[in-house]
């Protein structure tokens, strides 16, 4: 019985690659079920989202697990199973574990700290419990790699410094509002970049929007998109006050905002902040603004800056991140260890013989010299009689049940119910109790 | 506010500014004649008389440089509060040099006196400035825009208080700082958002044309004036007891009996003693705080123990003055009572207090000092006292907060709100409404 | 002092000081984890600060307000006690870092200061006084509040308009005003005055000639040894980061507004109950006692700031400074008056 994955990514496959084998709920159960018809998987629990495909497996060999996946996939995306191997990854054991966690904390991310990750391998392992693919193994493994996730999002920053340019320029404009929600944008110009973070804003609940252009009707085409309201270009300061958050990208030569505007706008609001983000290059906004009290100016150049520095925060952050990943790698190989066949069966009969001697000493020192040696014998024999006739059953069980679904449910069992987890016998040898 | 919304800065003065103008310049001036021939005659302070004409020069000079300055109308400066804070800034600094320079009679044993400038300081009533024509000048113009600032808003606060805007217009509501729409609801959502918006502990009115108004802290304005009020509640009634009724500092040594200046009071004093209080070492090592009653033998440990396990009492310290004193008018004999600090004699139109004590120049004595004063409008600057007590808790403490409720034309429930102080504090409150409103109203939160 | 006491006091000592290097560390590494951490220390600070309070009440008798070490306890409980409530309403967790240090430091100076439970004064049992000292001592951890997020505005401020150079001055000049400070009044301390009452019955503190040396040379220590904490906090607080660890402005502007909001009435109330004591003991409610003015001076600059919001619409930075600024003036009513100016107050000390 082994844990794998299989799978591909934004870093081994191009994108068309991926998008052929991007598996939507249907598919996912469709490949769920192909799977667990034939007898060698035993336990599955495929993960798709618009950067990668996995597949999570439990199979009695890691090959023919392998070989199965490339084929069903192969068949379920219509690609080639040789290029989809060439372009894939496999990783067993800890290895497979790893990778999980690499994944649920968002480090395998294409843009590393994002928080969406969670979510999709949540709702990939809800789905596929529901459909009872999973057992006790891919349960525990799962579970466990949400909490990893959580885990290094709140022992690490790595979620907090945005690194693209639009989500640091909305994470600078929280940090003086504290909220967005209510707050009202004043865009510029048509520029792709202004577009972008205008989206960004609008999802953080932006109340309302302006939209400004030299030419009046592109103003009004972009107002209807974000439903806004379209302003003559020359009336700019009269808005400039209403506005908390101006967003430039025009294609003017010369400043389209002045100090002296904006010294006269904040005045006019009571003082209250304006954030300004200027995308435009040239630039559009005075540089001067930023000595205005209460202004905040943020140029291209600024919020690059900061979108460097974010990104290295994050790489020190990864690095305590895997730190993190590695000591819940480590514990939950432990516990996989302990289901092993063979160390259980082991502990059993160990204890079994620790038990049949303490008693045999027992009741023999009760006799105190009254039996021949061939008594002697006779009773040890009975005893060790019956011990093996009690524990064969089980050991044949569980050798079976090793290539069986579910199979680590009876050595968790038979550790739980004789309790064989840190059990210590004078007759096992260290290597044999890890 | 009411009068940042006109900008428009307007030169030319009417005739009231004109009389409001002359009304400051005279009330100064007269308030420097008051000073100059009664006041510091009553206190002992002496002005050089040329320095003290000057200055009544240089106070209304001072007022009108500041109205023309302004460059708005004289009206508006004076109602504006920025007179007024800024003097609170003034007169907070100017306080301070009270407290660094040596003042009244310390100046006397002080070195300042051998300082070249002393003179020019004195006449500058920098060792006396609580009672100097400028301290005083300040403190009555600082009442005086109090006052101003005060009636031109009672009526705007009282209307707003007492005559509340509940019929509002859809766009008046959907136009709140904080606002919510909630498309379909309208009138039948109108009871679900009175219940959520009264389980906030918000009172209801409702209005004529279907629109309803919640409220917190209704009086939280009004507070905020009697605040301002309850100054010159304090100020009229310190100025009034100090110049109709008397403040005296006796010095009466034992057995004598010491005429009450301006009255027809004489007041005897038995014996004078002390209180002390130290500590002791107990047998046991322990060091405990022990106090020394008047009787000068008398020891009582403060935690009630054992005092027969003290072997030594040090560091003794008077924690204590007692007088034993009697009132007499016109040397017939009235009332005779022991007094200390906290606990005085009071007659018919005089309180006797046990201040301090001094030692007797000749004999070394101690020599009790006592306080005696009548002030006939202490009631006034208590009810003050109380009044910005109360006040100040009500205006910072229940800020108002107004919610508008109303069915819009397009069949939208409008939800919009404000507050005077606070915002966050009210958009978290609001936001909360808005999120059990959805929740009653079926509607999925954004 | 009593010993189940004075463990009390040493280990809210210690829970402090270990809560407050928490949030430091949480500052740095924004471990989450450790920002719940430190708050249950606080927690358990807090509770063994009112237990030993508790039972120096018990011990002498009268509430625990007398002299330095009671009411600076009370004031560093108070501060505790209101950055608590604020952490639960506020997303402000990182003003910890300086708010818990601040507590720390005047619990221990309040140890330092302890000479055991003094007799009381017939004089000063009184309600009003109770009244008077209790909600001073509490304004004052108001103010205090108000101060840790008026600093972090103007750092956060600064940060926002990339002005690292003066997030490094910020830092370095908090610290070093603040060093300077606590090294002076320790040097007071340390020069151990004598008392003496002047010819108006005032009590005032003699000084020795070489008295001014140990003053200024423990201020002198105080300064650069916390100028040089300063510099390495703000080098390492100006980077564009680090603005992400720090509450957004408006969350700090309004925190500091709302604490002075809270502290005014109850310093106003203060001096009104204070007024009606001496009105009571000594027969004169107001007598221009240094203590008097400087509460006055206290009083009228916050009301002063709490007008330049509500009338004038300032906020932000300039409300910042004056929230800074509004701190030292306490303190120096609380503490430096009583060193420096004869009058009424200082057998309250």
């Amino acid at each position: 019985m082994h844990l794998a994955v299989f799978g591909i990514n934004h870093k081994t496959a191009p994108v068309e690659l991926r998008e052929k084998v991007s598996l939507g709920g249907e598919q996912a159960s469709e490949l769920s079920q192909r799977l667990l018809s034939g007898s060698r998987v035993l336990e599955v629990v495929p993960l798709s989202t618009c950067n990668r495909t996995e597949v999570y497996m439990v199979a009695s060999h890691p090959e023919t697990g392998l070989k199965e996946v490339v084929a069903a996939l192969s068949d379920i995306g219509g690609v080639d199973p040789g290029e989809l191997k060439r372009c894939s990854y496999f990783h067993e054991g800890d290895a497979a574990v790893r990778h999980l966690y690499t994944v649920s904390s968002s480090l395998d991310s294409m843009v590393v700290g994002e928080a969406q990750i969670m979510g999709q391998i949540k709702e990939a392992y809800r789905r596929a419990h529901k459909q009872q693919s999973t057992s006790v193994l891919l349960n525990r493994l799962f579970r466990h790699a949400l909490e990893a996730g959580k885990r290094v999002r709140t022992e690490t920053a790595i979620g907090e410094n945005p690194v693209s340019v639009s989500s640091v320029a909305v994470e600078m404009a929280k940090k003086v509002f504290g909220d967005l929600e209510g707050k009202t944008v004043l865009l510029l110009g048509a520029g792709k970049m202004g577009e972008l973070t205008a989206t960004h804003l609008l999802s953080h609940g932006i109340a309302g929007i302006f939209v400004g252009n030299r030419t009046f009707s592109h103003a009004e085409q972009m107002a209807e998109k974000f439903n806004g309201t379209a302003i003559p270009f020359d009336d700019l300061n009269k808005y400039l006050p209403l506005a908390d958050i101006v967003i430039s990208s025009t294609g003017a030569s010369r400043y389209v905002v002045h100090k002296n505007e904006v010294e006269r706008a904040i005045r006019r609001r009571h003082h209250r902040a304006i954030f300004f983000i200027d995308i435009a290059v040239p630039r559009d906004i005075e540089p001067g603004v930023n000595e205005v009290n209460n202004a905040f100016l943020y140029d291209i150049d600024d919020l690059s800056e900061v979108s460097e520095a974010n990104a290295a925060a994050r790489q020190k952050e990864a690095k305590k991140a895997e730190k993190i990943i590695e000591e819940e790698v480590e514990s939950f190989s432990r516990w996989l260890s302990s289901l092993d066949v063979v160390p259980t069966i082991t502990a059993l009969r160990a204890m079994a013989e620790d038990v049949k001697e303490a008693e045999l000493a027992k009741t023999l020192a009760r006799f105190d010299g009254e039996l021949s040696e061939d008594d002697r014998n006779r009773i040890e024999a009975m005893a060790s009689g019956i011990v093996n006739k009690i524990l064969h059953g089980p050991t044949v069980e569980l050798k079976r049940a090793s290539n069986e679904r579910g199979g680590y449910l009876y050595v968790e069992s038979m550790r739980r119910l004789f309790r064989l987890n840190g059990y210590k016998s004078s007759k096992m040898s260290k290597k044999d109790m890890d | 506010m009411a009068h940042a919304a006109n900008n428009k800065p307007s030169i030319e003065r009417k005739a009231s500014d004109v009389m409001f103008l002359a009304i400051v310049a005279f009330s100064l001036f007269a308030l420097d004649v008051y000073l100059s021939v009664f006041y510091y005659r009553d206190n002992g302070v002496h002005d050089l008389s040329w320095l003290h004409w000057l200055l009544a020069v240089l106070d209304i000079g001072v007022v009108l440089a500041v109205l023309l300055a302004s460059g708005k109308r004289v009206f508006h400066t004076l109602i504006s509060m920025k007179l007024a804070v800024t003097l609170l800034f003034v007169v907070a600094i100017v306080s301070v040099i009270g407290t660094i320079l040596p003042q009244g009679d310390d100046v006397l044993t002080s070195d300042i006196i051998k300082s070249p400038l002393y003179h020019f300081y004195n006449s500058l009533g920098l060792f006396n400035v609580y009672q100097s024509r400028w301290f005083l000048a300040l403190l009555f113009t600082l009442v005086l825009s109090l006052i101003l600032c005060i009636s031109n808003r009672l009526p705007a606060t009282l209307r707003h208080t007492f005559r509340q805007k509940v019929d509002v217009k859809d766009i008046f509501v959907a136009n709140q700082p904080q606002a919510a729409a909630f498309p379909g609801a309208g009138e039948p959502g109108m009871d679900a958002a009175r219940q959520v918006i009264r389980d906030h502990h918000y009172r209801l009115y409702q209005g004529k044309t279907g629109s309803v108004l919640a409220e917190r802290g209704r009086f939280a304005p009004l507070a905020s004036l009697f605040f301002h009020v309850s100054f010159i509640f304090i100020a009229a009634g310190a100025l009034l007891s100090s110049q109709l009724g008397y403040d005296e500092s006796l010095a009466v040594p034992d057995g004598q009996m010491v005429a009450v200046p301006n009255t027809s009071l004489q007041v005897i004093n038995y014996q004078f003693k002390m209180e002390y209080e130290g500590k002791a070492l107990l047998k046991n090592g322990s060091i405990v705080p022990v106090k020394q009653l008047a009787d000068g033998k008398t020891v009582q440990r403060e935690d009630g123990g054992d005092i027969s396990q003290i072997t030594q009492v040090f560091d003794l310290q008077p924690s204590s003055f007692i007088s034993d004193i009697q009132v007499f008018e016109n040397n017939r004999p009235l009332k005779r009572k022991s007094i200390r600090e906290g606990d005085p004699l009071e007659i018919d139109g005089a309180n006797f207090y046990q201040k301090s004590y001094d030692y007797d120049q000749i004999t070394g004595a101690p020599v009790s000092i006592l306080e005696v004063n009548h002030k006939p409008f202490k009631t006034l600057v208590y009810v003050g006292g109380t009044l910005m007590m109360l006040s100040i808790m009500v205006a910072l403490y229940l800020p108002r907060r107004r919610i508008w409720i109303k069915a819009g034309e397009d069949g939208q429930l409008l939800v919009g709100g404000r507050t005077n102080r606070a915002k966050l504090g009210f958009e978290r409150d609001f936001e909360r409404i808005v999120k059990e409103l959805r929740l009653k109203l079926g509607q999925e939160a954004r | 002092m009593d010993k189940l006491e004075s463990i009390f006091a040493i280990v809210t000592l210690l829970t402090y000081l270990v809560a407050g290097s928490v949030y430091i560390w949480f500052l740095i590494t924004r471990n989450r984890r450790a920002a719940n951490l430190a708050t249950m220390l606080l927690i358990l600070g807090l509770f063994t600060h009112t237990l030993s309070l508790g039972m120096r009440w018990a011990d002498s008798g009268h509430p625990p307000l007398t002299d330095s070490y009671e009411s600076l306890s009370l004031f560093s409980w108070g501060i505790v006690l209101f950055y608590l409530i604020t952490e639960r309403i506020y997303p402000i967790r990182a003003a910890g870092a300086i708010v818990v240090p601040t507590a720390f430091v005047i619990e221990s100076i309040a140890l330092v200061l302890n000479n055991g439970p003094e007799p009381l004064r017939p004089i000063l049992n009184s309600g009003w006084l109770w009244i008077h000292v209790t909600i001073a001592m509490l304004s004052y951890g108001f103010f205090a509040l108000a101060f840790g997020a008026g600093f972090f505005y103007v750092v956060q401020e600064y940060l926002l308009k990339k002005r690292y150079q003066n997030v490094v001055i910020a830092f370095t000049l908090m610290f070093a005003v603040v060093g300077l400070a606590i090294g002076i009044w320790m040097g007071f301390e340390w020069a151990n005055p004598t008392e003496a009452v002047n010819a108006a019955g005032q009590y005032y503190n003699q000084y020795a000639s070489g008295d001014v040396y140990k003053i200024l040379g423990a201020g002198g220590i105080g300064l650069v040894g916390l100028l040089f904490l300063g510099l390495l906090a703000g080098k390492g607080a100006s980077r564009p980061s680090f603005a992400n660890r720090l509450p957004s402005l408006d969350v700090l502007d309004e925190v500091s507004y709302r604490a002075i909001a809270f502290g005014f009435p109850m310093v106003t109330i203060a001096i009104v109950t204070g007024a009606i004591w001496a009105d009571k003991a000594w027969g004169s409610w107001w007598s221009w006692d240094p203590k008097e003015t400087w509460s006055l001076i206290t009083w009228l600059f916050y009301g002063a700031y709490l007008h330049t919001r509500l009338t004038w619409g300032w906020r932000g930075r300039h409300s910042a400074i004056i929230a800074i600024i509004g701190l030292m003036v306490v303190l120096f009513t609380y503490i430096g008056v009583n060193y420096l100016l004869p009058g009424l107050h200082s057998y309250v000390r």
